[in-house]
């Protein structure tokens, strides 16, 4: 790094050149794969940058190298006007770059300060972290944040550790913050708090580039799109120079198959009231790692044929709740019956046998083992059904991974590509084709379609509508309001462990369970 | 009626023996921090231990044999970061190779060492002189203060490194490669780097305490000095939570016990093969209890523990 940082900043800001970062002619291939073809992307000072498109677009990966962590194959990064190489999040970060990235970076076990202390220059080494909650303090104050110091990341909701993060970035002197889909695990309401900090942002000068796959959310907080549909960029000019119906298109990538999938016709038809019950759970108590209790006398009852959506702010027990059902966590107290079976404290292995399929919340952890092929991955509940003498018939398991492959629009270079190469969305869309695959009878699904793009989530609730008419069973754990709202024939409320609200899906408004789910309905 | 003499004596002994236990045990808590596990303890201290005897006899001074013995066992830690954090191997491997390397080595080089007397050069008493105390408490206040300044020194080094640890940005840099290297080289962290010098520094450690016990404790080099004791501070580790305060107490347990197989022997009809075993089997109980789900959730291991890191292209 040859030049100095402070001259970067003092640049006029009449420049005509007046690009905080300009981006011009940048590729990058992963084996055979085209990630990213001759991109180019301009921000200007004071602006709010929308990166626009759909999942493996190549989004992540443009991010990625603008901050170090992949070097592009070509093309050239200028950080006002001058030439910069990109070698490491170091580089990136003294040029004023920031990367708040979509999982916080942050260690659940270290207090808010110990996690704001890693990596600051502006602290010796051997001086001690209590020196930056001063600063802490004064940048909450400043952008209207509320973080706690000394408090431990593990207690911490979501959005308040997207706040911290906020604050790191700040600490680190951004020029330029890089938001990854910021707004995926947020309510309305912490959204739109989210999004009057990055005005503030704008209006002290700071660019803000916001990475997304949300049409509405570019159009509602931005001064500029850049739309990236599979690895070029197909438009970039003003958010009022766009139609609404021109970004849709512009963005994805097959719009006839969008809207194809998009004019379903949902099929709500009434559940019977004889239907049988495939899932009970009776005063379910659970605790979480430490010990707290997280779902406290939790009740409830799908019927085959019957989707219940289960709506709430994450933290409120949702995740022990479906840890407990898929028998990955122990249960305290209660009662979990699948089809019949009473199977409260029995493992994994014999839920799926009475037909429970699960998908879970953290894809990467529970659901795809990260170093094993797409194929290994799509028999690990089945391989018994491929094999003749202790062997597996690899072939067989091939062409029937190729079929899902292609019905379900799994990008993948091939069913013997490791699945940590997938892209968040196509492993997803991976798991659900091999969880549906056999029929189940209770589907259990958290946070389901969580950063995936338009068409694979809609590619996934309509897997799960046609499921349900198959007679399956299904209880959909999600943050996604309008997620359960469009999907559920019923929806509860979870709040601190248990269910505040109930209510059926006709007689369902947005904002009573929006209220609900902060706690603040008088039941 | 409790003897005083035996009580004494015993006291003594467990102050003396916890040296190397403390010593080791804390280096081995750096260095699982930054998460790395280093199985070569064991070898650092039994080539520490040599080099401190060697040295000693050749400089007159045990300070510098004692400075020496750590260098010893840092030079073995180096080869470890070479193979485990630089090149990523697998560290269980990488740090049972050490300590076979150990061993082996101090057999071939430690020959001409045998039984070598070290008199006049041995750490000697702070406070030689006679303690005037009624007799009743005489040998328990005598077993308290008669000890060499390495003794007490050691107390304040499990203090020192919760300093750095806890309140220095280097210590949250160790401990933030330990729970997320990935997230740890995101903020600008260069995990090879730490964690390689949390290694050698570990590895300094463990060489002081085998110098201290050839030179504080048995007095002069046999062969297998450290019969095991380098691997009780691996399972101490896990004993103290990682947490180097604790690192006190449990040396002074584990030192107890270990004195206690000394004073036994002879006074009851047991075997000495029994006794001990005592250090073993404790160490095998521990681990056990601590390796219950239940209790290892409390405890708070390194979250990549024994896990290489090794910066990749794609990040998946």
């Amino acid at each position: 790094m040859g030049v100095n940082q402070t001259t970067f900043f003092m640049k006029p800001h009449g420049d005509e050149n007046n690009y905080i970062l300009s981006v011009t002619g940048v590729s990058k291939f992963f084996g055979s794969i085209t990630a990213l073809r001759g991109v180019d992307l301009n921000i200007r000072v004071g602006e709010i940058h929308a990166l626009l498109g759909e999942n493996g677009a190549g989004k992540t990966t443009l991010v990625n190298i603008l901050y170090g962590l992949y070097r592009p194959d070509a093309g050239s990064i200028k950080v006002f006007g001058n030439e910069v190489r990109i070698n490491s999040p170091k580089d990136a970060i003294s040029y004023g770059i920031v990367l708040v990235q979509q999982h916080p970076m942050l260690i659940d076990k270290m207090t808010v300060s110990e996690n704001l202390s890693i990596g600051l220059r502006s602290l010796g080494y051997l001086k001690s972290p209590n020196s930056v909650k001063e600063v802490i303090k004064e940048y909450s104050i400043r952008y209207g944040i509320s973080v706690d110091p000394d408090i431990t990341v593990s207690n911490l909701s979501f959005s308040e550790r997207q706040e911290v993060e906020l604050v790191r970035a700040l600490m680190l002197n951004a020029q330029l913050l890089m938001l990854d889909e910021p707004t995926t695990m947020l309510t309305s309401y912490e959204r739109k708090k989210l999004f009057s900090v990055l005005r503030k942002l704008k209006d002290e000068g700071k660019s803000v580039l916001l990475i997304t796959h949300k049409v509405m959310e570019a159009t509602e907080i931005s001064d500029w799109i850049t739309v990236l549909r599979k690895g070029e960029v197909t438009a970039s000019r003003p958010t009022n120079k766009y139609t609404l119906d021109e970004l849709v298109k512009l963005v994805v990538s097959d719009a006839g198959v969008f809207n194809g999938v998009r004019s379903v016709k949902f099929d709500y038809n009434v559940v019977k009231s004889q239907s049988p019950e495939v899932l009970s759970i009776k005063d379910l108590i659970v605790v979480n790692d430490v010990g707290g209790v997280a779902v406290r006398g939790f009740s409830l009852a799908v019927k085959s044929g019957e989707i219940i959506g289960i709506a709430g702010v994450s933290g409120n027990g949702q995740k022990e709740l479906s840890e407990a059902i898929a028998g990955l966590r122990k249960v305290v107290d209660g009662r979990i019956v699948i089809c019949g079976q009473d199977l409260t404290n029995k493992g994994p292995k014999d839920r799926v046998k009475a037909g429970l399929a699960y998908i879970p919340e953290e894809r990467l952890k529970y659901g795809v083992v990260g170093d094993m092929s797409v194929a290994e991955n799509y028999i690990l509940k089945s391989y018994g059904q491929y094999s003749g003498f202790g062997l597996i018939n690899m072939r067989k398991v091939i062409e029937d991974v190729n079929e899902s492959i292609e019905s379900f629009n799994i990008i993948t270079r091939g069913p013997l590509e490791k699945v940590k190469a997938l892209s968040g969305g196509n492993i997803q869309k991976l798991i659900v084709a091999r969880e549906l695959r056999s029929n189940p009878k209770v589907i259990l699904a958290h946070n389901p379609t969580l950063g995936l793009d338009l068409r694979s989530a809609a590619l996934v609730r309509e897997l799960f509508l046609k499921a349900k008419a198959d007679g399956a069973g299904i209880l959909l754990i999600s943050e996604d309001l309008d997620e359960v709202i469009t999907l559920s024939d019923k929806i509860a409320v979870m709040y601190k462990g248990s269910i505040t609200y109930e209510i059926n899906k006709n007689e369902a408004s947005r904002d009573v369970l929006e209220r609900a789910m902060l706690g603040l309905l008088n039941v | 009626m409790i003897d005083t003499l035996l009580l004494g004596n015993f006291v003594f002994l467990t102050l003396k023996n916890a040296v190397p236990l403390i010593l080791a045990t804390t280096g081995e808590v750096i260095a699982e921090r930054s998460g790395v596990i280093n199985l070569g303890v064991e070898g650092s201290m039994i080539l520490g231990s040599l080099v401190g005897v060697a040295v000693t006899l050749i400089s007159g001074n045990f300070i510098i044999g004692f400075i020496a013995g750590g260098f010893a066992g840092l030079f073995l830690a180096l080869l470890h970061g070479l193979v485990a954090v630089v090149l990523g191997a697998n560290q269980i491997v990488s740090g049972i190779a050490i300590t076979m390397a150990g061993l082996g080595l101090t057999s071939l080089l430690g020959r001409g060492y045998v039984g070598k007397s070290l008199y006049g050069l041995r750490p000697t008493p702070l406070y030689p002189y006679e303690i005037p105390a009624p007799d009743e408490v005489k040998p328990l206040i005598t077993a308290i203060i008669k000890h060499d300044v390495i003794v007490y020194v050691s107390i304040l080094i499990p203090i020192m490194v919760a300093l750095l640890l806890f309140r220095t940005k280097l210590g949250i840099s160790i401990r933030a490669c330990g729970e997320s290297p990935v997230i740890a080289e995101s903020l600008g962290v260069n995990v090879t780097l730490i964690r390689f010098l949390s290694v050698s520094l570990g590895g300094f450690l463990y060489g002081l305490g085998g110098a201290y016990l050839s030179l504080g404790i048995v007095g002069t080099w046999v062969d297998n000095i450290t019969a095991g004791i380098g691997w009780i501070a691996v399972g101490l580790v896990a004993f103290s939570m990682w947490m180097p305060i604790r690192v006190l107490p449990s040396s002074y347990l584990m030192a107890a016990l270990i004195s206690m197989s000394y004073i036994l022997q002879g006074k009851i009809g047991v075997s000495s093969y029994f006794l001990s075993m005592i250090p073993y089997i404790s160490t095998v109980v521990i681990l056990t209890l601590i390796n219950v789900e239940r209790f290892r959730v409390k405890i708070g291991a390194p979250n990549a523990l024994g896990k290489p890191y090794v910066r990749e292209e794609r990040l998946g």
